[in-house]
């Protein structure tokens, strides 16, 4: 079972969706509260006042009754027994023209006076409780023909409502409060909920592959990601190991059969392949034929017996549109943190791996810590590379084209070397794959042309007249001016065309072999000679030979280092000699080594040789100290140990 | 919907005293509160959460998919 990929994912909605239905809650509340309090409030302050007002409508009656009376001050005013409460403080006070009455009940004559002062301020717009020493006081005001009446009176009104809310309006607000919360929790969950879900589903998407159900590249680079991003918190992961699967035959079978074949064949394999990937190792799928498995805590040897497992497992045949199908694949693997200590490079490590794997046909092959070291030197000497032709710091060094049966010079074959200013006196082996995928070949192939052509010329102006034969790849060929530049420089240094020579190295794809064969034509016209390079290895075919009509074949040494004890090589040299002859070429052979092998070869009709037991490539003063000693090689002394150094 | 145990011990002891004392608010200081709407909803909540303190179950928590029992 695959577990779910897990993506980043910020879910706090609940936290905050409690917070906000319980800061509501409380709102609410508080609202709830205040507004019952005024309510309460003010509803008992109107009945109030209407007592009041019937109090002061029944003074008037008595005052109109007892009119002597109440200015003389004899009069006295008791409502307390039954109108009014007894405990708390009143005050009356008429005034007409005839004259003023006040009395006071439960209030001191300061607070009286006090007021009475504050009457005069009072009018209909004003609030109906009026505050005195701490004290609450309603009042009325009533205007007769002929009195104007004050009545006030202590009230406790406020004090009560507050109790009362206290009491009430309080509990109701906690159980509104209660009721809230729970609604709170509920909504947040069943929201938080459903927020995961979709949240999970959409994870699930992004980091799932449709057509197999299995993780996808983004889960990979997470998952990598997530281990780097620990590591600097110290929660490492010791070790684990990232295979590379990519099936061999997959194109041909999506070609031959039909996409929907294809797909097939990838979900029953990565059925297949699941059954050995077991957790906590994961299958992913990161686009096309390809697989990666992430196998955290496993060690080299275990992750050794995964990929053959898987490779097995890939090699078994499917039955799909009644053919049993079997695609088989590479499988490359790379370790952490022993090949790397970057999880986000493990992919390319075990890519390179699988590569690898591919090239050798061995099935499955681990990533190669060597490999680090060379690609390291490979960027350097890319940066470098740009500076190299320019500073000429590109060199040729020759080997000459000996006739085996005088031991003459006949020619000699310029061979790239790299002067470089650290690491000295590079091979092509180093650079040359680097200048073809760095778009500077056709740069590169002027280059050589050019100096070829300088040492040529120069060396022809001194009274050496010998050819120089360089090596082009069919991607030199592809240039289209090169023609004219080649006659530019031979005419600048005024050299016969019949001293350059042009060795065609074979190349795996014979590219576009029709604009090859007419640039070879054009070349060829004007007077240099064309041969063939490593003849009879690699891609080349007869109808190559046919079709390029090369000037010379030379025989690669493969077949040269042990002719005396294979026959086959023997053969193979034998009948190169004789189809030279019917197409009219010349041959030279490559890589003689000892006297034993030039002699036999002289007796299968091969003249011309290159090789160690003549001459190996020498840097320009010594090939013209040979040059000036007359173009003769003695092979007496085993010329080879002469230029030992090189 | 099934009936099953929801509260962690912390949380059903904590509803119990929660409904023993607001149940015997409710029924026993009618005075304090003086009304009756009042008292019966205090005593709703109060013997809420008594079922809660005795089945160790809350039909809140049941519906919002939320559960405090250990595991």
């Amino acid at each position: 079972m695959q577990k779910v990929p897990i993506l980043l994912q910020r879910t706090a909605i609940r936290t905050r969706l409690i917070f906000a239905c319980l800061t509501v809650s409380i709102l609410v509340s508080a609202i709830y509260v205040i507004v019952s309090y005024r309510l309460a409030a003010d509803v008992g302050i109107q009945n109030e006042l209407a007592r009041m007002t019937r109090v002061v409508a029944f003074l008037n009656t008595e005052i109109q009754t007892n009119e002597d009376v109440l200015f003389n001050g004899n009069y006295t005013f008791d409502p307390q027994s039954r109108l009014a409460d007894p405990a708390l403080s009143t005050l009356f006070h008429v005034s007409s023209s005839q004259g003023q009455w006040t009395q006071a009940h439960l209030i001191d004559s300061r607070s009286s006076r006090n007021i009475l002062k504050n009457i005069a301020m009072l009018s209909e717009k004003s609030a109906s409780i009026v505050s005195l020493n701490n004290r609450n006081y309603l009042w009325v005001n009533v205007k007769s023909d002929q009195y104007n009446i004050y009545y006030f009176k202590e009230t406790t009104l406020i004090d009560a409502t507050l109790q009362l809310v206290a009491k009430r309006l309080i509990i109701t607000s906690v159980i509104v409060f209660w009721i809230t919360g729970w609604l709170a929790l509920t909504l947040s969950s069943i929201i938080a909920k459903r927020a995961d879900e979709i949240n999970a589903s959409l994870a699930k998407l992004a980091t799932n592959d449709p057509l197999t159900g299995l993780a996808n590249r983004l889960y990979i680079t997470e998952t990598l990601h997530e281990i780097k991003t620990n590591e600097h918190k110290r929660i490492t992961l010791s070790q684990a190991c990232l295979f590379v699967i990519d099936l061999d035959k997959f194109k041909e079978i999506n070609d031959s059969f039909g996409h929907k074949t294809g797909d097939d064949l990838l979900v029953e394999l990565s059925n297949r392949m699941a059954a050995v990937v077991t957790l906590p190792n994961e299958l992913i799928r990161i686009g096309g034929d390809e697989f990666i498995v992430w196998a955290p805590h496993c060690n080299i040897q275990q992750g050794e017996t995964l990929a053959q497992s898987l490779v097995q497992v890939c090699d078994t045949t499917v039955p799909l549109n009644g053919l049993e199908i079997n695609t088989g694949a590479s499988v490359g693997f790379a370790h952490y943190p022993s090949h790397t200590n970057n999880p986000e490079t493990l992919i390319s490590c075990a890519d390179t791996a699988m590569y690898k794997a591919k090239k050798q046909r061995s099935g499955w092959a681990i990533y190669d810590n060597q490999n680090v070291l060379v690609n390291e030197r490979d960027v350097m000497l890319r940066a470098d590379l740009n500076d190299a032709m320019l500073n000429n710091e590109l060199i040729l060094h020759f080997q000459p084209k000996v006739d085996m049966r005088n031991c003459n010079i006949v020619g000699v074959e310029g061979l790239c070397r790299w002067q470089h200013p650290r690491l000295g006196l590079l091979t092509p082996f180093a650079f040359i794959n680097l200048i073809e995928h760095s778009g500077k070949v056709q740069d590169f192939g002027r280059y050589i042309i050019k100096k070829a052509i300088e040492h040529a010329s120069s060396w022809r102006n001194e009274g050496h007249g010998i050819p120089i034969a360089i090596n082009l790849s069919p991607y030199n060929l592809l240039d289209p001016s090169l023609l004219a530049f080649i006659q530019q420089e031979l005419k600048q240094y005024q050299l016969p065309a019949n001293f350059l020579q042009i060795e065609l190295t074979e190349n795996e794809t014979c590219l576009n072999i029709k604009y090859i064969e007419s640039a070879l034509t054009k070349i060829r016209q004007l007077g240099i000679a064309i041969a063939i390079d490593d003849f009879g290895t690699g891609m080349s075919s007869l109808a190559y030979l046919n079709n390029l009509k090369a000037n010379t074949i030379k025989i690669d040494k493969t077949f040269i280092t042990d002719i005396e004890t294979n026959k086959g090589h023997r053969a193979i040299v034998s009948s190169t000699v004789t189809l030279a002859e019917s197409f009219e070429c010349d041959v030279v052979v490559e890589g003689v080594e000892t006297k034993s092998q030039a002699d036999l070869l002289l007796s299968l009709g091969c003249f011309i040789a290159q090789g160690y037991f003549y001459a190996k490539p020498m840097p320009e003063h010594d090939m013209k100290r040979i040059l000036k000693s007359g173009m003769k090689l003695d092979t007496s002394v085993n010329a080879a140990s002469i230029f030992e150094t090189y | 919907m099934a009936i099953q145990a929801n509260l962690s011990l912390l949380d059903r002891s904590l509803r119990g005293a929660i409904g023993i004392c607001v149940t015997a608010f409710a029924f026993l200081n009618g005075d304090i509160i003086d009304d009756v709407f009042i008292e019966i909803l205090l005593g709703i909540f109060g013997v809420l959460n008594l079922i809660s303190l005795f089945s160790g179950w809350c039909p809140v928590y049941q519906i919002a998919g939320v559960s405090t029992k250990e595991s």
